[in-house]
């Protein structure tokens, strides 16, 4: 009588539980709605609120609201797309880092941990020195070389770890050694190149949602929610990972399987969300965080978590890049860390326990 | 280039080339006499990318109205400033004229034959997205121009064929190209060949004229 009072006593405190967190992933998405129609009314040209929301209405529901062309130009075709860009690239960075940090178990992996970032860069560098240039058609060579480079730096490290066994000691000191090679081979370029064509890369580098176009937030959506379900269905296998590998064998996990699997997930994500925008820092990195000190570990609330946290901040990001200065325009990757850094301090100096 | 003339010994020449220079320049600044309503341009160089733009010394020369003018101090002429802009803000200065500056020269220059290349370039700024609203795309006002030529030291030269793209119909008979030959043949002493401009301007152009009579 006793033990099935506590189980229902266990199983109350559970689902009190994962409401608090259901909670907290609702209010989430609740932030990015609000942030995201922030963004859509800031910009350099002034809008009118009603105006703005009414070109958006025209074109959903061609309805015939009163609005200018020009307001539905720059909704349309300008501010919307890199909002949404902003969105799907930081859900993509953000899953990839918290399914990273969790496969190496270890707190400062990044989606760019196996070098997957410096890949993209040298793809990105070879195409732009190679002289193909930044514009028009050639676009796509950066695009494409960038997406090939990272994919090949991640398949270079399944491929050594292939070899020994996929320990997360392996696939760190492998995600190191492949960052020093494709940095240097950067550097490389960088050297020989020109000096235009390395003001180029920097920019390139430097990571940046203007080139963002709805074709293009296609691609990275498709990715981005793709890959999303599969990392869904391992978060149980992740969890166990993070119980140790001793643990999760014993439970039935074949933790190699699911490190590597894992693995090209997360280098698949990162490749394709930063083939278009360059590298954006810090958001892959700091989303899982603050998302695991708020809610904790368990991936299946996580990752989800994660996510929109990575949209949310890179979005905030994004829009006060494009405000401070108005109309000149800041790199991203430089409000991303100030905006993000106060956050996360302030998290760790919070927090009571030990939440890794 | 006094003081290279001096080292040189060929100071003679230097001034006379100095002198006929100038003519050309005052062309310029005659043809320019009486204007009231400056063109508004946008300038692109195009080596960091879509959207940034700077002030241009040759621009102002050529009596265009740079919008980045508006943003961007004239220091940032020397200091390679360049800075990137909001595309709504573009839409919102609504240009008349674009000048993307081609550098390094890979679509224009001393060594490229045709405009093939150079016209994909124009494409892509038509096709960016919202561009298709302002003046400049809606007119087909929009030209690709060796950077050499705007920022360069052929700058002057750069100066007459923008006076020519900004205002043809004042310039109706300045040939910058006829110009640009003479300084490579009579000064230079090398053949001119190569493409620098585009598309090409020139008397046999007259649609590009009749836009202006707007």
């Amino acid at each position: 009588m006793k033990e099935s009072k506590t189980e229902i006593e266990v199983q109350k405190l559970y689902s009190e539980f994962t409401r608090r967190k259901i909670t907290f992933i609702f209010f989430l998405s609740l932030l990015l709605g609000v942030t995201a129609v922030i963004a859509v009314n800031i910009g350099s040209v002034s809008l009118e609120i009603g105006k703005v929301l009414c070109s958006i209405f025209n074109r959903i529901f061609s309805t015939n609201f009163n609005s200018e062309e020009l307001t539905s130009t720059i909704v349309w075709e300008l501010r919307l797309p890199r909002i949404s860009m902003g969105i799907v690239v930081g859900m993509g960075l953000a899953m990839a880092g918290a399914a990273m940090q969790g496969i190496v178990k270890n707190p400062l992996a990044s989606p760019y941990t196996l070098g997957v970032a410096s890949a993209a860069g040298f793809g990105a560098a070879l195409a732009i020195i190679a002289g193909v240039g930044f514009l028009g058609a050639t676009n796509l060579w950066i695009v494409t070389n960038a997406f090939l480079f990272a994919l090949l730096s991640s398949f270079l490290i399944l491929g050594l770890t292939k070899l020994k066994r996929a320990t997360p000691e392996t696939l760190i000191l492998a995600g190191v050694a492949m960052m020093f090679l494709f940095s240097a081979m950067t550097s490389l370029l960088q050297y020989m190149g020109t000096e235009e064509g390395v003001t180029a890369v920097v920019f390139w580098l430097l990571g940046n949602l203007s080139k963002a176009t709805w074709p293009k937030v296609g691609a990275v959506s498709i990715v981005v929610f793709g890959t999303l379900p599969l990392f869904m269905k391992y978060a149980w296998d992740f969890n166990s990972l993070t119980a140790g590998d001793e643990t999760a064998k014993s439970l039935g996990v074949n933790t190699e399987r699911v490190r590597l699997v894992g693995l090209a997930l997360a280098s698949l994500v990162t490749a394709g969300a930063i083939c278009f925008v360059g590298t954006i820092g810090f958001i892959g990195l700091a989303s899982p965080h603050i998302s695991r000190m708020i809610i904790g570990g368990d991936h299946r609330f996580l990752l989800p978590t994660s996510c929109l946290m990575g949209a949310v901040l890179l979005l905030a990001a994004d829009t006060a890049a494009k405000t401070i200065l108005s109309p000149l325009i800041l790199p991203v990757g430089i409000l991303t860390s100030f905006l993000g850094v106060p956050l996360f301090v302030y998290l760790i100096m919070k927090r009571r326990k030990e939440y890794w | 280039m006094r003081d290279s003339s001096k080292i040189l010994g060929k100071e003679e020449k230097a001034k006379e080339f100095l002198e006929w220079r100038e003519s050309k320049l005052n062309l310029v600044k005659e043809g320019l006499r009486g204007l009231e309503e400056k063109v508004r341009v946008y300038n692109e160089p195009d080596f960091r990318g879509p959207y940034v733009t700077r002030p241009e010394r040759s621009i102002d020369f050529a009596g265009g109205n740079n919008i980045a003018n508006e943003i961007l101090p004239p220091e940032a002429m020397e200091k390679s400033m360049e800075k990137e802009v909001s595309a709504e803000w573009i839409l919102k200065k609504n240009p008349e004229v674009v000048i993307i500056g081609d550098w390094p020269p890979r679509v224009t220059g001393y060594r490229v034959k045709n405009y093939t290349k150079a016209m994909e370039q124009i494409k892509e700024f038509m096709q960016r997205p919202g561009m298709e609203k302002i003046s400049a795309v809606r007119n087909s006002r929009v030209y690709v121009m060796d950077y050499e030529l705007s920022a360069g030291a052929t700058s002057w030269i750069g100066a007459l064929y923008l006076a020519k793209i900004l205002y043809p119909q004042r310039f109706k008979d300045l040939d910058p190209g006829q110009i640009h030959k003479e300084f490579f043949e009579k000064w230079l002493r090398i053949d001119y060949q190569g493409t620098y401009v585009c598309p090409p301007l020139g008397p046999s152009n007259k649609n590009r004229q009749k836009d202006e009579g707007k």
